[in-house]
């Protein structure tokens, strides 16, 4: 393999650290604790083209590819994993409607999506797929369309989106794909209880009851709603993994400002062994993730055919936030536990990254059985 | 219901089954219906801790002239787990009582037992045990609060954070250098002092990731005016009585450690046996099989760290080491367990209201309060590499 970033991927890396640091950063605890959507770094992140970023120019795009954003999604969430999250989610809409929405309906959607005036929403329910029902959403014949009924649980801006795209599949067709609008009657979304972490992040529920929608709302083709659903889930998975990487560098660098300052027994607690021993692995541990993650995206950014490399990067780069901000809270000793401190967010935080888009051990049964039908 | 019993009642005498039952009964009934809510809204667990005076489980090993239990370090250890599966808050306060109460009672005058020790045990009054300071957390021998003679008694200043109960203490235990320091610069001595004394004041409440009904503040201490009759115990061994109470603490961290790891199986498997729903394969996943055994296991090796620790404590043999083994172990398997639950359980378990998602937050501090991980392997490895607890 090659790697190297391009110029403009450095430069990228170089702005967005500079931009999360003076703006991100210093707004994230706040947010933490009041739960609210960041919408000022949100739009700010529109402004600087980010979630766009790899949309063709004719689409009002950067022309760049996945990762330069995944580049810049890992800078993200260095200050703030819920807004990164966000940005992953929104990236990920707008990719739906270009690769797959018809002229239509980018018209209708895409420019204002990036306008940053509407938000889409995202299912997560993917467990369901294999059993050719996405969720607990079904679709029905009516004539002239489709009537859409029952519940998403984990849905991705759910509270506060304007759109969504969900999966949804008949009695006897694969599922399809349909963007379903908040303004149409039988359309309920509600928020869901705080959770642990990530807390600015709006996850909710969404129900349809009697939804109709129309051939001029499905996305892709008929019956497609699978192939679209493993490419969102692929991106989903590298977004994530790309946000465990941010959360994992800012915990490194925490816990090493906090051992280079803190002094007990006489020495900085950056001179013991055992605070050493710990910097070393988180940091062999960030980097592996991050190079991972990297090409997990570089491959989806080509169109490559992946099985399981964002699968695997994912897995990695979320066990390893959650074992660096275990350790990144060990080394600030009574500090770490303190809602004053960046790494009791980071501990919270991380754990997400376990879990979504599916847990970890879902993850692992997929990576095996892909894996089983490679090596023979 | 999992529990100590099956593998251990044989052993038990009268006595020890007595309060475990007692306290779990006492946790199921009062303590886990509010965890919730105290969790949510961080207040002090008032109403629990005058019930839990009233059953008798404060002050375990005191004797009852004073209002204890009068019972054993390993009953200590079976009420800590019982309380702590109920909510982990709530048992590091009977902790504390513990800690303070054992000092009191060890080392107090009769005339001190009867001012401090009585109300304590009664809930009439709280109480803190201030050791740490901002520059003196894990290496305790560097604290700078000091103490000087005057005509009136005792001059203390210097500051103390991270106190449970700070917020609220009626009095506290604070460590500080003595006026016997001359002579050997770790002389310290613990005193009495009440948040009435002028000079006494308190900082503004911590806002923290766990065990969030735990109040914690700073003290602050401003040429506070101490009688003369507030030193605990002998002037000069401060440092080393505390040590020394320690040990039955980190016996008792170990045993919260264990309760809380106890309450994520068994939502583990109260989540798994749920078969209507349609994870039936769950009960089935070997994943969470695999979580379930390591769990129980680990379980199993803290339940049985922790009685042999509480039990030579007991019969008088020193079992400082063997506390740190087990306050080690019970931490560390806490955290890791609460996280794999939390994992496998997903979303939910992750959801602010279910008990998993508040479990991974109050383990974390197990590693941390008492002395952290680091403070026990260097405790352990000094023993053994003085010849101590033959390999
Ligand atoms: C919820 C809570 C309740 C508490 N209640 C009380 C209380 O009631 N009374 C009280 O007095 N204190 C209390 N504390 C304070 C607690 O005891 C200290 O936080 C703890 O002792 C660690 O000290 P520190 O926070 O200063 O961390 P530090 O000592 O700064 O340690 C930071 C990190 O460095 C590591 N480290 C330190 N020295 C070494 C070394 N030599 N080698 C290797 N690693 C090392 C530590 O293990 C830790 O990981 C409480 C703390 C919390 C969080």
């Amino acid at each position: 393999m090659e790697f190297q970033l391009t110029k403009i991927q450095k430069m990228t890396r170089r702005a967005m650290r500079e931009f999360v640091r003076q703006e991100v950063v210093p707004l994230a605890q706040a947010l933490d604790e009041t739960s609210e959507f960041p919408s000022a770094n949100y739009q700010q992140a529109f402004g600087l083209g980010i979630m766009d970023m790899a949309l063709p120019e004719s689409m009002g795009g950067l022309g760049e590819d996945f990762l330069g954003f995944i580049i810049a999604l890992d800078e993200f969430a260095y200050g703030n994993a819920a807004l990164a999250h966000s940005i992953s989610v929104t990236e990920a809409a707008l990719h739906l409607l270009y690769q797959y929405g018809t002229q239509k309906q980018q018209q209708r959607f895409i420019a204002r999506l990036h306008a940053g005036e509407i938000l889409a929403a995202l299912p997560t329910e993917l467990s369901d797929v294999d059993k050719r029902s996405v969720g607990s959403l079904r679709a029905e014949f009516d004539g002239n369309g489709y009537r859409l009924n029952g519940s998403l649980l984990q849905v991705a801006h759910a509270p506060i989106a304007d759109i969504a795209i969900v999966f949804a599949a008949t009695a006897n067709t694969t599922p399809s794909a349909f963007i379903v609008d908040r303004q149409m009657t039988g359309f309920k979304a509600t928020r869901h209880d705080a959770l642990m972490g990530m807390r600015s992040f709006p996850m909710g529920r969404l129900q349809l009851n009697d939804v109709h929608v129309t051939h001029d709302d499905l996305l892709g083709a008929e019956g497609n709603g699978g192939a679209i659903y493993g490419e969102l889930l692929r991106r989903s998975e590298t977004a994530i993994g790309a946000i465990a990487v941010g959360i994992s560098q800012a915990a490194l660098e925490e816990a090493v400002r906090h051992c280079k300052a803190r002094v007990q027994f006489g020495k900085p607690l950056a001179k013991m062994q055992a605070t050493q021993n710990k910097i070393a692995d988180m940091a062999a541990g960030v980097e592996a993730a991050r190079l991972l993650v990297y090409q997990a995206a570089f491959y989806l950014g080509q169109r490559s055919q992946l099985t399981t490399q964002t699968a695997i990067a994912k897995i990695i780069a979320s066990d390893q936030a959650v074992a660096a901000t275990q350790e990144a809270v060990q080394i600030h000793g009574g500090y770490g536990y303190m809602k004053d401190y960046t790494v009791e967010r980071l501990y919270r935080d991380a754990v997400f990254t376990q879990i979504y888009p599916t847990t970890n051990a879902t993850q692992r049964s997929n990576i095996a059985q892909a894996t089983y039908r490679t090596i023979r | 219901m999992l529990s100590t019993e099956a593998e251990a009642c044989r052993s038990l005498t009268d006595q020890q089954r007595t309060l475990m039952q007692k306290a779990r009964i006492f946790a199921r009934k009062e303590i886990a219906p509010h965890a919730q809510e105290l969790d949510w809204t961080a207040k002090f667990a008032n109403t629990i801790y005058k019930k839990m005076a009233r059953q008798g489980l404060l002050g375990i090993t005191v004797p009852a002239k004073w209002g204890g239990a009068e019972s054993d370090t390993l009953s200590y250890a079976l009420v800590m787990e019982e309380l702590s599966n109920g909510y982990a808050s709530i048992a590091d306060l009977c902790g504390l009582v513990e800690l303070c109460a054992t000092l009191l009672n060890e080392l107090g005058t009769e005339a001190q037992k009867q001012r401090y020790l009585v109300p304590l045990l009664k809930a009439q009054t709280t109480c803190s045990f201030a050791l740490t300071e901002p520059d003196a957390g894990s290496d305790l021998a560097a604290l700078a609060a000091t103490a000087e003679k005057n005509s009136r008694g005792f001059i203390l200043n210097g500051s103390k954070h991270f106190i449970h109960n700070g917020p609220i203490c009626d009095f506290a235990l604070v460590l500080a250098r003595s006026p016997a320091a001359k002579a050997d610069d770790r002389a310290m001595s613990i005193f009495i002092v009440e948040s009435s004394y002028p000079g006494f004041s308190r900082g503004v409440k911590e806002n923290k990731m766990g065990q969030r009904a735990s109040q914690l503040s700073s003290l602050y201490f401003k040429d506070c005016q101490l009688p003369p009759d507030a030193v605990l115990g002998i002037d000069g061994d401060g440092f080393k009585h505390m040590m020394v109470v320690l040990e039955r603490g980190r016996i008792g961290i170990a045993a919260l450690s264990l309760g809380l790891m106890r309450s994520a199986l068994e939502n583990v498997l109260k989540d798994t046996a749920d078969k209507d729903r349609a994870n039936s394969a769950k009960a089935d996943s070997q994943t969470v099989q695999w979580a379930i055994a390591n769990m129980a296991t680990d379980m199993y090796a803290a339940q049985a760290m922790i009685a042999q620790a509480a039990r030579l404590k007991d019969q008088g043999i020193p079992a400082n080491t063997q506390a740190s083994m087990a306050k080690l172990f019970a931490s560390e398997a806490a955290v890791k367990h609460t996280g794999i639950a939390v994992q496998i359980t997903g979303i939910q378990g992750y959801t602010q209201g279910n008990v998993l998602e508040r479990l991974y937050r109050d383990a974390k501090v197990t590693q941390i309060y008492e002395g952290t991980s680091e403070v026990q392997r260097i405790i352990i490895a000094r023993s053994l590499q003085r010849g101590g607890l033959t390999p």
